[in-house]
């Protein structure tokens, strides 16, 4: 409420300090002056209401239950104007109401330039970040200088660390994420490439957006898993995700499921298993109707090894398995068994042979 | 540094006015912050670009958050806040004076919100997904209320939450406004289009009327 309207609600009630002496909880909650109280306390009404309290004790948990519902009530969805519908919004907002009957198009058209060359100079300034995503912020920081820190993993290194904010992130190998050393006030950015699982730490004003090749994620507190490598895939453990695509469609994932964008476009959600899409962060490494090609490819990222086959497998060949923390070698004997070959490994190569050509 | 954002500033755009989007927040929000809601519409009125903008910031979202739990159609709800905010700087010197800017554009947003639905309902047969009167503006316990002294628990909340959501939607909806976005029951009258104040109030009083046994216990 306005400071005009506190203040007259403030005078009128002190006016009349005898009317919230028979209040009852529904009477605190209903009223203006109180929720006001609640909502927005000042030096003069928390005076005054301390002063309430203690001339009238006996009434104190009643008060406080009142204070306590109405800081209850949120609501259950709150919906989210992404950034990309905010700028383009006021953009055509601005063009309109200015430039009475232009084309409709161009103007469109004028403005997906614009947007594209902000992201650009954003995202490839490492220092200037604060401006763009400033918009929303509460406090002066356009002067600061934002510093830019990277990780990137190798094939066989995985690493878990901890952003400004308390999110955690487990990044898998061949996999990088880039991330201001402190975030803005109003939005928490970084980026990311290949595979990695977060905990989001929950910050209901700072909504946290991961940019991606060609998606953005958003999400206010929660845990997923985003794999982008050639396809995109999240999987969502709890909370809630938005994904907002190239051209600006979003798709919300509810937790269990899991969004799969593949490089022609085709979106499909489904269910997953959690052990499959999580467990590489708890070194379990899943093998689950892989072919050929991707055990190989498992095999290297996990370990950082080259993996050289001088076999060739029969067509429709598949290989399930799990293992927790188990070495090399004894990842190469599992397999081995069920398939049948060979395995030779010289420092940082695994040479796959047919047991015959011995 | 300052030198930088000036040059991306002018590569960016060179219109003046939509460059007030990317204009820093800090010079927007120290002109206007300090200003009574009268004095930035006085300014909005006069043709003041950064006045609008800072309008535009402070309010779009919840408006667009106000604008989904009435009706689920992100596009519907974009296109008739755009609409409006048009409407609004094409006719800006003719606006008459505004006391609390939020409480005027909800109340602006509503009506205009509610034009449009009815528009769509009639010309392409019920395709708007505008939810049924008995399914909106649910009620969430916020984690903010976690973080205050406890005289409830987490079950009573719980238990407290369930029963806000079994009020009638338009209970449901005067309390959040007046909680959550804290509306006055004045702008809540109006926004609800109630010819008199008193309806609102006793709307919200009657609501949790009913949740005095669950008060009473906690």
């Amino acid at each position: 409420m306005s400071d005009e309207m506190n203040k007259k609600l403030l005078s009128r009630t002190l006016a009349n300090k005898m009317r919230y002496r028979d209040f009852d909880i529904e009477d605190f909650l209903s009223d203006e002056f109180f929720i006001q109280w609640v909502k927005n306390p000042g030096e003069e009404t928390n005076h005054f209401w301390m002063k309430w309290i203690e001339n009238n004790p006996d009434r104190k948990h009643i008060l406080q239950k009142a204070r306590e519902i109405i800081m209850l009530v949120d609501y259950r969805t709150r919906y989210e104007l992404s950034d990309q519908a905010y700028m383009d919004l006021y953009e055509n907002i601005v063009e309109k109401s200015n430039k009475v009957g232009s084309d409709r198009r161009h103007i469109q058209w004028g403005i997906w330039h614009k947007v594209a060359a902000i992201l650009f100079l954003a995202f490839s300034t490492v220092y200037s970040i604060n401006y763009f995503t400033g918009l929303d912020s509460k406090k002066d920081q356009a002067q600061q200088v934002t510093k830019w820190l990277s990780v990137y993993n190798p094939a066989g290194q995985k690493y878990r660390f901890k952003l400004d904010d308390g999110t955690i992130v487990h990044l898998n190998s061949e996999s990088s994420v880039e991330y201001p050393e402190t975030f803005d006030p109003s939005r928490r950015v970084i980026r990311m490439k290949g595979e990695a699982f977060f905990n989001v730490a929950k910050d209901k004003d700072r909504p946290f957006i991961i940019e991606t090749e060609n998606n953005q994620v958003k999400v206010i507190g929660t845990s997923f898993n985003l794999k982008n490598r050639g396809n995109f895939e999240l999987a969502l453990e709890e909370g809630k995700v938005e994904v907002e695509g190239e051209t600006g469609e979003i798709i919300s994932l509810l937790p269990n499921e899991m969004l799969i964008k593949n490089k022609n476009g085709d979106v499909s959600i489904t269910a997953y298993d959690p052990m499959e899409v999580f467990g590489w962060k708890e070194q379990h490494l899943i093998f689950k109707d892989d072919t050929f090609q991707e055990v190989v490819d498992k095999i290297e990222a996990w370990f950082g090894v080259k993996v050289i086959s001088k076999i060739t497998v029969e067509s429709g060949w598949s290989y399930s398995g799990k293992y927790h923390d188990k070495p090399l070698s004894q990842v190469l004997d599992g397999i081995s068994i069920s398939s049948e070959f060979e395995y030779k490994i010289e420092s940082k190569t695994v040479t796959i042979l047919n047991p015959q050509t011995k | 540094m300052k030198e930088t954002q000036n040059t991306q500033s002018n590569r960016i755009d060179s219109q003046e006015s939509s460059a007030m989007l990317y204009m820093q927040h800090s010079q927007v929000m120290i002109v206007y912050t300090e200003k009574s809601d009268r004095e930035v519409w006085a300014s909005f009125r006069g043709g003041d670009e950064a006045a609008f903008n800072y309008i535009y910031r402070k309010h779009v979202g919840d408006l667009y958050n106000y604008g989904m739990q009435v009706c689920h159609s992100d596009e519907l709800v974009r296109d008739c806040l755009q609409k409006m905010f048009i409407n609004l700087r094409k006719s800006q010197s003719r606006l008459g004076d505004v006391q609390r800017i939020k409480g005027y554009l909800f109340k602006v947003f509503q009506r205009d919100l509610f034009k449009l639905i009815k528009k769509e309902k009639k010309s392409k047969d019920n395709t708007v997904p505008l939810e049924s009167d008995q399914d909106y503006f649910f009620i969430e316990k916020s984690h903010e209320s976690k973080l205050i002294a406890e005289e409830f628990d987490a079950e009573m909340k719980a238990e407290l939450t369930k029963a806000l959501n079994k009020l009638a939607p338009k209970q449901r909806q005067a309390i959040i406004m007046l909680y959550q976005e804290e509306l006055s029951y004045k702008e809540i009258a109006e926004i609800m289009q109630f010819s008199q104040v008193k309806t609102a109030r006793t709307l919200v009083y009657r609501g949790l009327e009913k949740l005095k046994e669950i008060f009473d216990v906690g």
